[in-house]
């Protein structure tokens, strides 16, 4: 398995403790020699040229591709490369809910999300609502952080088109059983279409798209130890087929005339312009990186991050002046938490001054902030670089500031 | 170990001298952060122009509501045009310890509240 030490950053910077992998995550050799590799040695336009060297880069592309579908359990065609999980999910905001779509929403169709969602699959799903003048409906959290299942059922109406949800939330840390929402839409009788974020469960748990049950879903590759500037969005291919452009321009057309343009088949459809071809060859190198046999996320790193996410909050249950947020399940490495008389802002500034770093603020989530009647939250999010001496180091470092303020 | 500056905002936050309610206010201005949840408010009384009393209300971090509270004891006697003087730069040194770049809009928060004040 991956280890600190094929993280460069923590050889040029030993004394650090980084605990904000759910906001970025640090890069290990890997993906770095292959983005220079690319650089060096590999790059040119991909589907365009007809020399040797294009062909190659192509070549390389499309092999990132097919690492990506690995990962999740899917085919190279359902995998569009997007520049963040963010811009998939206003693709699919859009795309969904586009009047040219086949078998499009009709105004008063009703889209559900969550309360505790990020702003990344809140905001799109606010924006097309208002102009497709569609009804957006929030279904409350428990007391855990998961979305509630009751709470979703009772929301649903026969006029339910689309269910957008987060898989683990970027706050409570905790996983929503998505699996079980087709299951239950069937049982209504309800043709939902379904939406899940994969943002904080991908570099957690071993996805499979057909265990999952869902018809799309959303990645990052910056929270996935690849380079920022990229990330996936699958589809199931039918339905994938059906959505018309997003972005337009090159790549994503068939044939362009004066008097119209025909478009690409899918995944290309959804690609306009010159991609980011070094950030797609160096997430698949992240990936690789990452990986088990079977080409999904390695247990053995699943387990690291759980063993560690364990100790860490026996740790902070501890600690009398702490309240953790919800009950983090944690496989997804993530604790957010409060500090009795100490705001989280100032809790991170002092971290910080020692090397520990760690999240402050409302991490893109209000809605949730606001139900919670929290200004904010600290967070700590786990990644597979870390190790028993930073949870020492943290703990250690809360202790005495708790002694002094 | 936190130096003794440092203690002092922290210690300032927690007993803030002029935070609270002010009936006889007659000037209101807030302001919000609202990526970090910092929230404050000013409630000033105003006589002919010139600030009589100030209070500020304010949810949010140690740094935040120290600034506010030592920008509050300076406000009394001061014209309303004359808040518009205020430099960033004194409101950030009355703190006593080093900011962060980071850290500057919460230290600042009071003064962009003075700058939306309103007759209430």
């Amino acid at each position: 398995m991956i280890t600190k030490a094929d993280f460069p950053i923590f050889e040029q910077r030993p004394d650090l403790v980084y605990l904000d992998s759910a906001a970025t995550t640090q890069k290990p050799e890997a993906v770095i020699k292959a983005v220079d590799w690319w650089y060096r040695s590999q790059n040119a336009p991909i589907m365009r040229g007809k020399y040797p060297l294009s062909e190659q880069a192509t070549a390389a592309y499309a092999a990132a591709r097919g690492v990506v579908a690995s990962f999740i359990g899917a085919i190279p065609e359902e995998i569009v490369f997007v520049r963040s999980a963010t811009e998939g999910l206003n693709l699919l905001a859009n795309c969904l809910t586009n009047p040219g779509r086949e078998e499009p929403l009709l105004p008063g169709d009703h889209i559900l999300i969550s309360e505790a969602e990020h702003h990344a699959n809140l905001v799109p799903w606010q924006i097309v609502a208002k102009e497709r003048n569609l009804v957006l409906d929030y279904v409350r959290f428990g007391k855990t952080g998961e979305v509630e299942l009751g709470e979703l059922e009772a929301a649903l109406t026969p006029r339910t088109r689309i269910i957008s949800l987060t898989h683990c939330s970027n706050v409570f840390g905790r996983f929503n059983q998505v699996e079980t929402v087709r299951p239950l839409l069937t049982r209504r009788g309800i043709s939902a279409e379904i939406v899940v974020d994969a943002c904080q469960s991908a570099a957690h748990l071993p996805l499979e798209v057909s265990t999952l049950n869902v018809d799309y879903l959303v990645g990052s590759s910056h929270k996935l130890y690849g380079p920022s500037g990229v990330g996936f969005l699958w589809g199931r291919l039918p339905h994938l087929q059906t959505l018309p452009p997003y972005q337009s321009g090159g790549e994503m057309i068939d044939q362009v005339t004066l008097e119209g343009t025909t478009f690409a088949k899918v995944p290309a459809r959804f690609e306009a312009g010159t991609p980011n071809m070094e950030g797609a060859i160096g997430f698949a190198a992240a990936l690789e990186a990452i990986r088990g046999d079977d080409g999904k996320l390695s247990p053995a790193l699943t387990q690291h991050i759980t063993r560690l996410a364990d100790l860490m909050i026996s740790e902070l249950k501890l600690i009398d002046r702490i309240q953790l947020i919800g009950e983090p399940g944690p496989e997804s490495g993530l604790i957010s938490f409060q500090v009795e008389g100490i705001h989280p802002h100032d809790l991170a500034d002092l971290l910080g001054r020692q090397q520990i770093c760690i999240r402050a603020g409302q991490h893109c989530a209000q809605p949730l902030h606001s139900a919670l009647n929290l200004p904010g939250s600290a967070r700590i999010s786990l990644g597979v670089y870390n190790t028993d001496e930073d949870i020492t180091r943290l703990i250690e470092a809360l202790k005495q500031i708790l002694k002094e303020i | 170990m936190l130096k003794q500056e440092e203690l002092a905002i922290f210690d300032r936050a927690r007993h803030p001298h002029l935070m609270g309610p002010l009936e006889s206010a007659n000037y209101k201005g807030e302001a919000t952060n609202l990526s970090c949840g910092d929230e404050l408010i000013w409630r000033l009384q105003v006589e002919e122009g010139v600030i009589k009393e100030a209070r500020h209300q304010t949810r949010g971090c140690a740094i935040c509501t120290a600034s506010a509270d030592l920008l509050a004891e300076k406000l009394a006697g001061k014209t309303l045009a004359e808040l518009k003087e205020i430099d960033p730069d004194t409101v950030i040194a009355q703190l006593g310890i080093e900011i962060s770049e980071g850290r500057k809009h919460c230290a600042l928060l009071g003064l962009e509240g003075l700058g939306k004040l309103k007759e209430a």
